[in-house]
């Protein structure tokens, strides 16, 4: 069972929303992620996701609840992506560079499957260090390299987004 | 309506040496073109206060106009296509309304950026969501994103593929001018073009 502050269970999968301007792109060719899609927030000290596995069912409609979830908790912008982890591939990309990422179970108002994933973001946004840079350009070209557009995201199926069991 | 990029550009139009002047030119061009008020925003000298213009577009506008100003200094066809870029990326289903605009420094940074490395091949661009201007290439395997920051100064990162198959790393924060010099271990001309 996992409860609000607890460690997602490992692996779990995460996504996180990317407007356009972070991900690379040449015209309205999307090729992935960009460094900067990770660097995060000054004001926060996890970078927020949102964990599929809060929702029940076939990993396809868990992603699709996800993206929902997300959708009706922000401004979602047209030409924004959707970028997916496996929290095991952020802990082995932090872990090329000392780091030990974490995923935790973080729900928010509007978002009761939110996450944050504690020591993978730049200790100081104004002075990214050289490891660092390294790092968010690892975890941008393989941890985070998948990623659905508007209409790959409307293309998964709808699922009733009902909670885990597993989930308190 | 998003701008088509045309990808592959003409020739520099301006013959190369003397970077150091060169660039000098370009900054020359930009404080006769810009001048800070007194409360630390940048203002343009033609009067272009209309209504109904939002903050946004009045950036946009700016930055516009300030390409516009050092095209002449630019391959040819880069200052059209780099201001239909930063109309996509300000345009209302790109931009995040949290984000913070790009900065004039920033924009200038970009500019002595694409100066001194002598590109000729327009990158993608982007933004950090703090003031930066994100500048992007990829050749296949290899890629390379430099950061255009508030401060003035460049954050690089790239990832490459050596003659043996090997894939490096590279990272560090320099001033745009040092670009050309710092990068020149990767074999730029993959991202640059000659």
């Amino acid at each position: 069972m996992v409860s609000e502050g607890d460690e997602l269970p490992n692996p779990s999968t995460v996504v996180r929303y990317v407007g356009l301007n972070q991900m690379e792109h040449y015209g309205d060719n999307v090729v992935g992620p960009l460094p900067t899609a990770f660097e995060g927030r000054a004001t926060d000290d996890s970078l927020s996701v949102t964990w599929c596995e809060y929702f029940v069912g076939h990993p396809d409609h868990q992603l699709r609840c996800a993206i929902e979830t997300i959708r009706s908790s922000m401004n979602v912008k047209r030409k924004a992506c959707f970028c997916v982890a496996r929290t095991d591939d952020l802990a082995a990309a932090g872990a090329t560079f000392g780091r030990a990422p974490r995923a935790v179970y973080l729900p928010v108002p509007r978002n009761d499957a939110h996450a944050g994933i504690y020591d993978v973001m730049p200790a100081d946004l104004e002075a990214i260090t050289e490891g660092e840079l390294k790092l968010l350009e690892l975890l941008a070209r393989e941890a985070w390299s998948r990623f659905l557009t508007r209409e790959m995201a409307d293309a998964l199926p709808l699922a009733q987004c009902e909670k885990s069991p597993d989930v308190s | 309506m998003t701008y088509v990029d045309t990808g592959l550009l003409g020739h520099r139009t301006q013959a190369s040496g003397g970077l150091s002047s060169f660039a000098h030119t370009v900054v020359d061009g930009f404080r006769r073109m810009i001048k800070i008020g007194q409360a630390g925003h940048l203002v343009l000298e033609d009067d272009c206060t209309r209504s109904r213009v939002t903050r946004r577009e009045r950036r946009l506008e700016e930055i516009q106009r300030v390409i516009s100003s050092v095209s002449m200094h630019l391959p040819k066809g880069f200052a059209v296509g780099l201001n239909g870029q930063f109309a996509n990326m300000m345009a209302d289903d790109a931009w995040e309304d949290d984000d913070a605009y790009p900065s004039m420094l920033s924009l200038e940074a970009f500019l002595l950026m694409l100066l001194s490395t002598k590109v000729t091949q327009r990158p993608g661009i982007g933004t950090n969501g703090r003031g930066s201007i994100t500048a992007f290439w990829r050749d296949g395997e290899n890629r390379l994103t430099i950061d255009c920051l508030p401060s003035g100064n460049t954050r690089w990162v790239l990832t490459r593929v050596n003659a043996k198959g090997e894939v490096e790393r590279a990272a560090a924060e320099c001033q745009p001018d040092r670009l050309c010099e710092v990068l020149n271990a990767y074999g730029p001309e993959v991202w640059f073009g000659q």
